[in-house]
């Protein structure tokens, strides 16, 4: 008895709370059970919307589609290594766990912008920031360290298109604040993201210093069974 | 421009401008010398390669409409997980197909130009992002699936009697049959299935129903 009184009390503290701000999920439905009119079950407050995420939704979505395109290039620099003419089987493993990488990344980034209340939308993109580059049309017939380089700057891209998310979540204005959001970016995406590059920059290097003797098809060779065997293992 | 974008272009041009023409002496040897390699065993013929170069992006176009279903069923205002780990699946699921389909041709011989031309853009289905109810979408789902068996029942009629060449690729339409059209059926009956079962809810039981169905799909 006295508990259902407390769970009372509370409950018309709530609703006075929202009879003056008007913006909360008891007092909508508060309107919808004592109003007579039968109309179709509208309750705009009761979700999951809270924080500054909502403001970033924008900036997700082009994010998740981001993500998506560049799992497709990645699937198609894997497949030009994976051809009998380039036969590098090290490149075509390293491009294609990039490719599910990023797949695997958009996937989670879609689950949890409708955690926080938020609606994927695949129309919304915004310039792309590494097209025609680096020819107006998309080259993947890459050479092994023309690809690396490639791979290189789509990553820090990548990366810092999630520190200008993680930016705008950082801010002290309310609207935008969101600490929820930051740390799933951490956590998700810009520690990984830290991982990735200083990888591809190793290999970038390390294949640089092995291109400097006049025949390289046996340094390759060796490069690319390091690769693979690496990633396999 | 900052110091990062700085070193992220002066790294790129560095790698470019140091494989293309250039007679400096310690310029590196980014392109090998290309290797002869007989051609006879590259047996595919134009019109059938065609066909399954299309396939490639059929299969991603698939996976994005289901990409899209996941989506929607995710939303808090919608809350329909169950539906929602079905078509994250299935988005996964038509990516693997579109690999598959890739790694065949890499396996024939093919895909050795115009590598670039092999996705382009796949988007959901129609441009279409919401469904009323899980019903409508698995309706959406078992006519998209229909749409991809005629595709690949297509690329078989191709293959066998490509016209001209009279290459009838007997490998990839056993390959097709057995493990393309053999999963298609699967994967149709299943669909109709799980529509048979709500849909008879979904007249008198809509909410409880679904609600129900979804719990379900949970597994
Ligand atoms: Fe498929």
């Amino acid at each position: 008895m006295k508990g259902l009184f407390c769970f009372v009390a509370a409950a018309l503290l709530v609703a006075l709370a929202s009879a003056e701000t008007g913006s909360f999920c008891y007092g909508d439905v508060n309107m919808k059970c004592s109003s007579s009119a039968d109309e179709a079950v509208a309750i705009p407050n009761c979700n999951a919307v809270y924080g500054g995420a909502a403001s970033a939704m924008e900036q997700l979505s082009n994010y998740v589609n981001t993500h998506i395109t560049r799992s497709f290039q990645y699937l198609l620099m894997s497949t030009h290594f994976g051809s009998y003419e380039a036969n590098r089987p090290g490149f075509e493993k390293l491009y294609r766990i990039l490719s599910d990488q990023n797949w695997e990344a958009s996937l989670g980034l879609i689950k949890h912008m409708t955690k926080r209340g938020g609606k994927m939308n695949f129309n919304y993109r915004e310039a792309d920031n590494l097209a025609n580059e680096p020819a107006k049309k998309e080259v993947y017939e890459l050479h092994e360290l023309g690809s690396l380089a490639r791979a290189l700057d789509i990553q820090k891209s990548l990366a810092e298109e999630a520190f200008h998310i993680h930016h705008t979540c950082s801010a002290k204005d309310p609207k935008h604040h969101d600490a929820e959001l930051t740390h799933y970016l951490e956590e998700n995406f810009i520690e990984k993201q830290a991982d990735t590059i200083r990888n591809l920059a190793g290999h970038t290097s390390d294949l640089k210093n092995l291109l400097k003797s006049s025949d390289s098809s046996l340094s390759m060779f060796l490069f690319d069974e390091y690769l693979f065997n690496k990633l396999s293992g | 421009m900052s110091p990062l974008h700085v070193s992220v272009a002066v790294l790129a041009v560095f790698a470019f401008a140091a494989c293309g023409v250039s007679a400096d002496k310690d310029k590196f040897k980014c392109k090998l010398r290309p290797a002869d390699i007989p051609k006879e065993w590259v047996s595919m013929v134009d019109p059938c390669v065609k066909k399954m170069r299309e396939q490639v992006q059929t299969e991603l176009t698939a996976s994005m409409t289901y990409l899209a279903m996941a989506a929607h069923f995710s939303q808090d205002t919608v809350n329909r997980p169950g539906f929602a780990e079905h078509f994250f699946k299935s988005a996964s699921e038509e990516r693997e197909h579109a690999i598959k389909l890739i790694e065949y041709l890499l396996m024939r011989g093919q895909l050795t130009k115009d590598v670039g031309d092999l996705i382009k853009d796949p988007r959901p289905k129609g441009d279409v992002t919401s469904w009323v109810d899980g019903v409508s979408a698995l309706k959406d789902a078992l006519k998209l699936e229909a749409s991809v068996t005629n595709n690949i029942r297509d690329i078989v009629a191709v293959c066998e009697d490509p016209g001209e060449s009279k290459f009838n690729d007997y490998h990839l339409v056993d390959y097709l049959t057995g493990d393309f059209l053999d999963e298609q059926y699967k994967g149709q009956r299943e669909l109709a299935g799980m529509i048979s079962t709500l849909d008879k809810m979904m007249h008198s039981h809509g909410a409880i129903g679904e609600f129900l169905f979804d719990k379900k799909l949970l597994g």
